[in-house]
């Protein structure tokens, strides 16, 4: 549960959301509004992580 | 997908080279599989499917246009001015209204900033759909100058897809593009993210007049009536009413913006007559005379012979006018003036308008408001619902019309107070355009909110009773379910919150009236049956005409008919009157007229020819002509014309009309039906052959297809955001459809799976309207599915209420532990407080984290529930307006998988139910000669008592469909004895190889051998139901207790038990298990050690020895050693030296019984051997 690519799980620093109207990729800090830089979109999409996950299956 | 991998070797030859066949004959796209009836290949619904949609939901969209066109001004116009006097003899203050309008939805409160807001956002950040709401008030003092002002009043909701939505007039790909649905077809508002529904209510017609037989009448007479005489409805004296309908014609008939007010004649034993209406919800009595000369100067001798009609024979009636006349010569009224300063001085109080009028102004002004603003006459038809509805746009129109009032009424008590304090402060602020500014934002901004919280609620808050018949229950949630839960919603009709309560079955029943119009198959059963009815699937709602009826002749009333003649009326207003024979002549014309190309009437016009009966039985004979809004209409074809004509509920009883058009020749019948289906429901429709079957189970099958597991929507990930959503996995396109299925592209929404059926009693596992499923089917995704929940966070309600006001920026999401060290609080969570895409949570992961900003307090959301789930989407929610605060809301969309498991719900279409008992393995399964294992075995049992020959009949179609690679029709009513559906099928299948009856030789699973008979075996379309098990099961060993009886609370979410009740109780009684018995109803309910006083008998008195005398000077250990076992009954002193506490047990209860009585003074005693 380290750095990624997408999802945003290191220690600190913001998460990265896609924007519901124009689908920018905008990395959201704590104290952030919830904006798109882009398109000023009030709805954010959490990103699916890029990173391998690979689960047990036994 | 089962049957697809397991087609016999025939089928596959034969459906290969068909489909090959059919690639090379259409061109254009052969690559592309035709998966389905409907399949395109742009995956848009068709325009016409998309208009078909569309008309679903007219009522409610025209019906909210029609409040956004013309009914929200004429409500205004019809709104009386608000009149006050500054000070003692000021000057007199008016306030009026001169128009309102609705903007539209925008994201910001500045509409001229251009954001749009549309309906997937509001859904998405729990916002209302709501445009602002411009009022122009004016005010004038008296000698001067009008002023006005432009103030707007909050937000009103506004309907989606109403011409206020943006998404008015959008095309599939555009609606697409707004992350809508491609059919979405609006009809619903969006109130915090809830999509609601108005209901829509059936009403007694509008403008006709009803006969009402009802006991509680009678109670009436003893409160109101001072001459302590009982009314009763009476067959009534028909010309009676006949007068008041000449005499209502100066008066205004209905009012434009559909509100409407009732008026009711009581008869009296005495043979007089008074007329109730209500005026903000009081009622008043009034005799019918005072009405009467108040409405046109009459002379007693012109009115008696009026009414006889020179009718001389009838002597009961002339017996009654004499008592009516006499009853207003009583009073001491004779002309019109006299009568209408009467009711003015009687009803001053009443009105707003305390000073200003004169008594015979305030009058006519009560008559114009209330009385005959369309009349009553009473029939002699008793409890004859008529059908006519009342619209979603009307009750919103007639709400916000009294909501808009009140913002004036509260203005004027406001100037009022500040008059009474300083007349001349008054005067100069009644001048001032900011005072009343000021007063009308105070007032007049709720108003939006209260629209909003009307439809949130359902729950009517009025003074004025709005001539509604309850006061609650308007709206109900739209729930996506599935497709057919969702549609269903906006074609239902209510009969009215009040008849539920009845208990009499009249109101029901299904009526001639109602066939076409309502659905007889989709209604409930059980309680609501009957009330909540369904429209059927080609009945409109007539909103608005583009005109209304203009100079109607006659109404002087001068002409006065003679008895013999029928009342020709137009919405409520006698026109005139004629011979029986000749209105049959007059109605046939009007039906041509209406029929014409160009029609010259309206066409949706009602002519209703009610013949004349025996005498006293059947309705009030006469030719009414409706031209109004709020009716039902629907098309049937005019045989004489070849035309299609619409028709109402009230001509249907009285016209021919044929149900096939080869059944018309030589009976008369003027009309034809268009299609037979026509009378079902859209969602009756869809039922497969239902004419086969018995009619209860397509009843159940209505309900069963709104509890299916389908597909919600297209757009589930991520822009739904219902509380709940039920999706199946691997859906398929019925083979076996109906007509209507097409027409509406349902299969754009696929509700089941086609499913191979084999009817057998096999292992035993299938009895009792159980199924067995093929395991290997269930691995291969038969019937697998999700529920789909949305959790939303708001920070604010995580604040204690009086925070929440100041809460910006005081709370915050984190998943940063508060100690300052930087460390991560929670490892499944990512540093934004809220959990990663795709993450599986168990119960008590948890779900969200926040921190309190001031107290540096964390507080946690947990997955409360025990299964698991997989987190679908997040989303952060920004919040309103340009406050530049972090994240204060979010909200996730949780997955849980339901794969079927031992015990869920399903059913065919044909209101077949049952539950899955076991997964039998592939390789125990029977088999056919072809090598086929069917994926469900039922049992034969199942068909007999139920008669569900439908489902027999869907079993071939769907067997020959599959073979031969094609959909197969289904629609009701296509075949009939001499073209039979067996012999149809039984071909088909013939032709492919298979038994004509569908039936096959099977081989046991087990042994290998050959089965005795044959078995019947097909495909048929099988749905999983929302009812599964792990939503049901309830266990508990001990747990949480009532804490006043100690005994197990109930309940699934408490972890509480199920009871075990009375019935129970006997059964294990009369088996003699005393043992069992004791376990449940003591041991592990509320067993209890009471101390039990053997002298006094006492339970109550025994207590611990533990005084401050025996304590005194000891330690704590010392004393609870000594008093240890030790109880003394604090009753007796005797008790004490020789009485005996004995310990008894008993149920918890008893002693709370004890205790119960003790405080009603009354003793329990118990004999202790």
């Amino acid at each position: 549960m380290d750095e990624d690519g997408g999802g945003g799980g290191g220690s600190s620093g913001g998460v990265s959301y896609i924007c519901g109207d124009c689908g920018t990729t905008n990395e959201i800090k704590a104290k952030d509004p919830i904006q798109c830089r882009s398109c000023g979109y009030r709805i954010m999409y959490k990103m699916r992580t890029k990173r391998l996950i690979q689960f047990e299956a036994r | 997908m089962p049957d697809s991998a397991e087609r016999p070797k025939k089928k596959h030859s034969s459906s290969s080279s068909k489909s090959t066949a059919s690639a090379k004959k259409s061109k254009p796209k052969p690559s592309v599989p035709r998966t389905g009836p409907s399949y395109d290949i742009s995956n848009l619904p068709s325009a016409a499917t998309a208009e078909k949609m569309q008309s679903l939901v007219d009522a409610h969209v025209n019906s909210f246009n029609q409040f956004l066109d013309e009914g929200l001004n004429d409500a205004v116009l019809d709104l009386p001015d608000v009149e006050l006097r500054v000070g003692e003899d000021g000057p007199l203050m008016r306030l009026w209204y001169e128009s309102v309008e609705l903007g539209y939805p925008g994201r910001s409160r500045d509409e001229t900033s251009g954001a749009k807001l549309v309906p997937r956002e509001c859904r998405e950040r729990n916002l209302t759909y709501g445009a602002p709401i411009h009022v122009n008030i004016a005010y004038q003092l008296e000698g001067s100058e009008a002023q006005r002002v432009q103030r707007r009043l909050g937000e009103c909701p506004i309907m989606v897809r109403s011409k206020r939505c943006h998404l008015a007039g959008l095309g599939p790909k555009e609606m697409v593009a707004l992350k809508e649905e491609d059919t979405e077809i609006g009809g619903y508002f969006i109130v915090g993210g809830l999509e609601r529904v108005i209901r829509l209510l059936q009403v007694p017609r509008r403008n006709h007049a009803q006969a009402i037989r009802r006991s509680a009448f009678k109670n009436r007479g003893q409160v109101y009536s001072d001459l302590g005489v009982s009314m009763r409805c009476d067959h009534s004296p028909l010309q009676l009413g006949q007068v008041y309908s000449d005499l209502g014609v100066s008066m205004r008939c209905g009012r434009r913006d559909h509100s409407t007010a009732t008026v009711t004649l009581h008869y009296l034993t005495t043979g007089g007559a008074t007329l109730r209406w209500s005026v903000r919800r009081a009622e008043f009595l009034v005799p019918v005379m005072v009405v009467i000369k108040a409405l046109r100067e009459i002379s007693d001798r012109e009115l008696y012979e009026r009414v006889l009609a020179g009718d001389t024979a009838n002597t009961q009636l002339a017996a009654r006018l004499e008592v009516l006349l006499l009853d207003a010569a009583r009073v001491g009224l004779h002309t019109r003036e006299q009568c209408l300063a009467f009711l003015g001085s009687r009803f001053r109080a009443v009105g707003n308008r305390t000073d200003v009028h004169s008594d015979l102004a305030l009058g006519i002004e009560i008559i114009n408001r209330h009385v005959l603003v369309h009349l009553k006459r009473h029939e002699d038809k008793q409890e004859t619902l008529l059908h006519m509805l009342k619209k979603p746009g009307h009750l919103f129109t007639m709400y916000m019309k009294e909501k808009l009032f009140d913002v004036l009424v509260k203005v004027r008590s406001e100037l009022l107070k500040q008059s009474r304090i300083d007349v001349a402060k008054a005067l100069l602020a009644a001048q001032d355009p900011k005072t009343i500014i000021k007063l009308v934002d105070r007032y007049g901004i709720g108003t939006g909110q209260r629209m909003a919280s009307f439809l949130s609620t359902g729950n009517i808050t009025t003074s004025t009773g709005l001539d509604l018949m309850q006061a609650s229950g308007f709206t109900v949630v739209a729930e996506r379910i599935n497709m057919l839960r969702y549609l269903s919603h906006f074609r239902s009709v209510h009969r009215g919150q009040f008849f539920t309560t009845m208990k009499t079955t009249a109101v029901r029943k299904l009526l001639p009236e109602s066939w076409g119009f309502l659905c007889p198959v989709h209604t409930p059963d059980g309680a609501p049956c009957g009330l909540l009815n369904h429209m059927a699937a080609e009945c409109q709602i007539l909103v608005s005409l583009g005109m209304t009826p203009a100079g109607i002749g006659s109404g002087d009333g001068s002409t006065a008919l003679p008895y013999y003649y029928m009342p020709v009326m137009v919405d409520g207003r006698v026109v005139g009157g004629g011979t029986h024979e000749t209105l049959q002549a007059v109605s046939r014309g009007l039906r041509r007229l209406k029929v014409a190309t160009p029609p010259a009437v309206e066409p949706t016009m009602e002519v209703a020819l009610l013949p004349p009966m025996k005498k006293g039985s059947g309705p009030f004979p006469g030719l009414f002509l409706f031209t109004g809004a709020s009716r039902m209409i629907r098309p049937v074809l005019n045989i004489e014309f070849c035309k299609r004509e619409w028709i109402g509920p009230l001509e249907q009883p009285f016209m021919e009309i044929a149900c096939l058009a080869s059944e018309a020749k030589g009976t008369g019948a003027t009309h034809c039906e268009i299609d037979p289906t026509n009378m079902l429901s859209l969602i009756a429709s869809l039922t497969p052959f239902s004419d086969y079957n018995q009619s209860p189970r397509n009843m159940y099958q209505c309900q069963m297809g709104k509890q299916t597991m389908g597909t919600p929507a297209h757009c589930l990930y991520p822009h739904k955001t219902d509380n709940k959503m039920y999706r199946i996995l691997f859906p398929q396109a019925p083979l076996v459809m109906t007509r209507r299925h097409r027409e509406f592209q349902m299969d754009n929404y696929p509700q089941g799976t086609n499913a191979v059926v084999a009817v057998i009693s096999y292992t035993g596992f299938d009895m009792e309207d159980a199924m067995i499923l093929n395991k290997s089917a269930f691995e291969r995704g038969f019937a697998h599915a999700s529920v789909v929940k949305t959790i939303k966070i708001d920070l604010k309600d995580l604040l204690t209420k009086s925070d929440s006001k100041t809460m910006v920026g005081k709370m915050r999401f984190t998943n940063t532990a508060a100690d300052g060290k930087g460390g991560k609080l929670y490892e499944n969570l990512d540093n934004d407080g809220l959990p990663r895409i795709g993450a599986c949570v168990k119960e008590g992961d948890p779900l969200y984290c926040a921190i309190d900003l001031r107290t540096n307090k964390t507080k946690t959301g947990k997955h409360k529930e025990s299964e698991m789930a997989y987190v679908e989407t997040v989303r952060a929610v920004g919040g309103a307006g340009i406050n530049k605060e972090a994240m204060a809301k979010a909200s996730m969309t949780l997955r849980f998988p339901r794969n079927p498991i031992i015990g869920d719900k399903f059913s065919s279409r044909h209101g077949q139910k049952g539950v899955m008992s076991i997964l039998w393995p592939q390789s125990d399964m029977p088999f056919t000669e072809s090598g086929m294992t069917p994926d469900i075995i039922i049992n034969p049992h199942a068909f007999p008592s139920r008669m569900t020959i439908g489902m027999l009949i869907e079993s071939m179609a769907g067997k020959a469909g599959a073979l031969h690679g094609h959909f197969q029709d289904a629609t009701p009513f296509s075949f009939h004895e001499k073209n039979r559906v067996i012999d149809h099928f039984g071909e088909q299948l013939k032709s492919a190889g298979y038994a004509y009856y569908g039936s096959e030789p099977l081989y046991s699973g087990i042994s290998g051998t050959v089965m005795h008979a044959d078995i019947f075996i097909g495909l048929v379309y099988y749905q999983r139901l929302r009812h599964m098990v792990s939503d049901k099961s309830q266990v508990r060993a001990s747990g949480a207790v009532n804490p006043l009886t100690r005994q197990p609370i109930k309940g699934r979410k408490n972890k509480g038990g199920i009871r075990f009740g009375e019935m129970e109780r006997d059964s294990l009684l009369s088996h003699g298990a005393a043992f069992l018995l004791h376990d449940r109803l003591m041991n592990c309910s509320d067993r209890h050690l009471a101390h039990v006083c053997c002298t006094c008998g006492s339970m109550l008195s025994p207590c611990h020895q533990r005084s401050a005398v025996t304590s005194a000077g000891r330690s704590e250990e010392e004393v609870i050693q000594a008093s240890r076992c030790r109880y003394i009954c604090r009753a007796l002193k005797t008790c004490q030296d020789k009485g005996q506490i004995e310990s008894v047990a008993m149920p918890y209860v008893f002693r709370y019984l004890a205790n119960e009585l003790a405080g009603m003074g009354i003793k329990l005693t118990l004999t202790v051997k």
